[in-house]
């Protein structure tokens, strides 16, 4: 996961008329790695990524996909990317060998892509037919077989696991996986099921309101099993100021009267207990929180009671 | 090359279309409706006895002589008048169906030129209403024979066929506002409404004396359907082809340009 990044994204903003949609985004994606977007319905998710791919066009800000832009070489880094954007769609009176047969043609690659993304994606027994009886959870699978016909460097994906069933989802997580890892492919996608993210990305952007409010590396909230450390004490002002000027910590929240929480990844517990106790301090409490994504997420989009 | 292959797709599209066999059921309805018109004028007693229908058919070819040049004259008056709201169905079809079924999206996204897209649909789009009147003509010598016309001369055919093509072409061109009306609007019932106003602007226009300057009214004039004084100048083909740069820019500025919000 080194070199060129996936997608970087500077001060990304999107507005139609008096609505901000996407709010002044930066955005680095590692190659190789899965990145999830996550937000609520109407978070700015899908603007994001119409923008990305050159649906859309940024109010404000740019974006670059390994190195390269979509003014400077729209061929060249479209032709890198894999990607389905909100709904699954094909068209109906075609089958799914002729969708896909389409989609090759139109990339350039090998007939020989086709019958190998029918065989990874499952679709061998519905290639003959035609994608308007399709169900939803098939209809996703068609637009994931197409999205990875050109075999891409970089997989953009918007709430990939849509219409798909358990056994589906797992399966798609596991595809996705290896990808990235056996072929280190990127994949950037979008969700709004925090289960999805959880099991599938190492890193994870959290969009509310258009703006990205948070970005969490997953696989070191893994590791380390826990996200925070909250902290009673007597007095909250003095304590803050310790954690902030005598150990260094950013990532500090009032979480009540009395409560600190602190979301650094270097906080340790035994360095805040001698830091306050020898402030003065008095500790009551000191508990490293087991916080999970929904947890995190709801406190950060403001759904916690 | 990349734009044949985006050309080909277009045509993949078409084939399992129902929408494409459809209208070629279409232009068959109604030269067989212009036969049972002819057939009726034929057989006046028989017109008679069925009243208005047959009245219509009288008034229809307007007591011509009955033979295959009133006929193919009659076709290709239909082809021109009905070619415009055909022709303006299919380019709806064609460039709305991107967005009525969820792919303009996908397509757009793709590293192809998106000016590709736009060029290959008005090929298509041409390839089929082409072929559409090639088939009217088809239809048209078919229903004569059976009908047993008089005066079967190849000059008729080639007449009508070179008439209906011409027809054809100028109602293409016309048509392209009607594709940046379908991909503005994502859909097809706005470019279809779209289209019957322009009609009846034609049919308003026809009565002013504006008609040779208004494209969709210029159609109707080089089909005959005033009479074979059509009145039509340099300056009339000049507006259609206006027409056709317009409709062209719109559609590729909407298609390269705009944001896609499907």
């Amino acid at each position: 996961m080194t070199g060129t990044p996936a997608i970087s994204a500077r001060g990304l903003s999107k507005s139609y008329g008096e609505v901000r949609a996407v709010v002044n985004v930066d955005l680095d994606v590692k190659s190789g790695e899965i990145y999830g977007f996550l937000g609520r319905n109407g978070a700015g998710k899908t603007t994001t990524i119409r923008m990305l791919l050159g649906l859309v066009r940024p109010s404000a800000g740019e974006i670059s996909i390994f190195g390269s832009t979509l003014a400077k070489d729209r061929a060249g880094v479209l032709s890198k990317i894999g990607s389905f954007v909100e709904s699954a769609s094909a068209y109906p009176n075609l089958t799914v060998r002729e969708n896909l047969d389409m989609q090759r043609r139109l990339t350039g690659v090998p007939a020989k892509s086709v019958d190998e993304v029918i065989e990874l994606l499952r679709l061998e027994e519905y290639a003959n037919r035609r994608a308007g009886k399709l169900s939803l959870g098939n209809k996703q699978r068609l637009s994931l077989a197409r999205a990875l016909i050109n075999s891409p460097r970089l997989l953009i994906l918007d709430e990939p696991a849509n219409g798909l069933d358990p056994a589906g989802i797992i399966e798609i997580r596991s595809l996705l996986r290896r990808l990235a890892d056996q072929q280190g492919v990127t994949v950037f996608m979008s969700s709004h099921l925090l289960d999805e993210v959880e099991h599938l990305a190492d890193r994870v952007g959290i969009v509310h309101a258009g703006k990205l409010v948070e970005e969490v590396d997953y696989r070191e909230m893994r590791a380390k099993g826990r996200l925070a450390i909250e902290i009673d004490v007597d007095d909250i002002a003095r304590a803050e100021g310790i954690l902030r000027e005598d150990l260094g910590y950013r990532k500090i929240t009032r979480s009540g009267e009395a409560t600190l929480r602190v979301a650094d990844g270097s906080a340790q517990p035994a360095a805040i207990a001698r830091a306050l106790v020898n402030g003065g301090v008095a500790l009551a409490r000191l508990a490293p929180m087991e916080e999970d994504l929904e947890r995190h997420f709801m406190r950060l989009t403001g759904g916690e009671s | 090359m990349i734009f044949p292959r985006v050309v080909a797709t277009e045509l993949i599209k078409l084939r399992r279309s129902k929408v494409t066999w459809v209208t070629f059921a279409v232009y068959t309805v109604i030269v067989a409706i212009a036969g049972a018109f002819l057939w009726m004028v034929k057989n006046p007693e028989v017109a008679k006895s069925i009243g208005l229908i047959g009245q219509k058919a009288q008034f229809a070819f307007g007591g011509q002589p009955v033979d295959w040049s009133s006929f193919m004259a009659y076709i290709a008056v239909m082809g021109g008048v009905g070619g415009l709201i055909m022709c303006s169905v299919i380019v709806s079809y064609v460039f709305g169906r991107e967005y009525v079924e969820g792919t303009a999206k996908n397509l757009l996204c793709l590293p192809t030129p998106r000016s590709h897209f736009v060029f290959a649909k008005i090929i298509v789009s041409a390839l089929w209403f082409v072929l559409l009147n090639l088939w009217m003509i088809a239809v048209s010598y078919a229903v004569g024979t059976i009908l047993g016309l008089d005066g079967l001369t190849s000059a008729v055919f080639l007449t009508a066929t070179g008439q209906l093509l011409r027809l054809a072409l100028m109602s293409l061109c016309c048509s392209l506002l009607v594709a940046w009306i379908a991909v503005e609007s994502r859909g097809y019932f706005a470019p279809l409404g779209f289209s019957i106003g322009t009609m009846a602007l034609a049919s308003i226009f026809g009565r002013t004396g504006w008609a040779p300057w208004v494209p969709w009214s210029i159609v109707g004039l080089a089909s005959g359907v005033a009479g074979p004084d059509t009145g039509l100048s340099a300056g009339s083909y000049i507006v259609i082809g206006l027409t056709f740069l317009l409709g062209t820019a719109l559609v590729i500025r909407h298609e390269v340009f705009a944001d896609n919000k499907q």
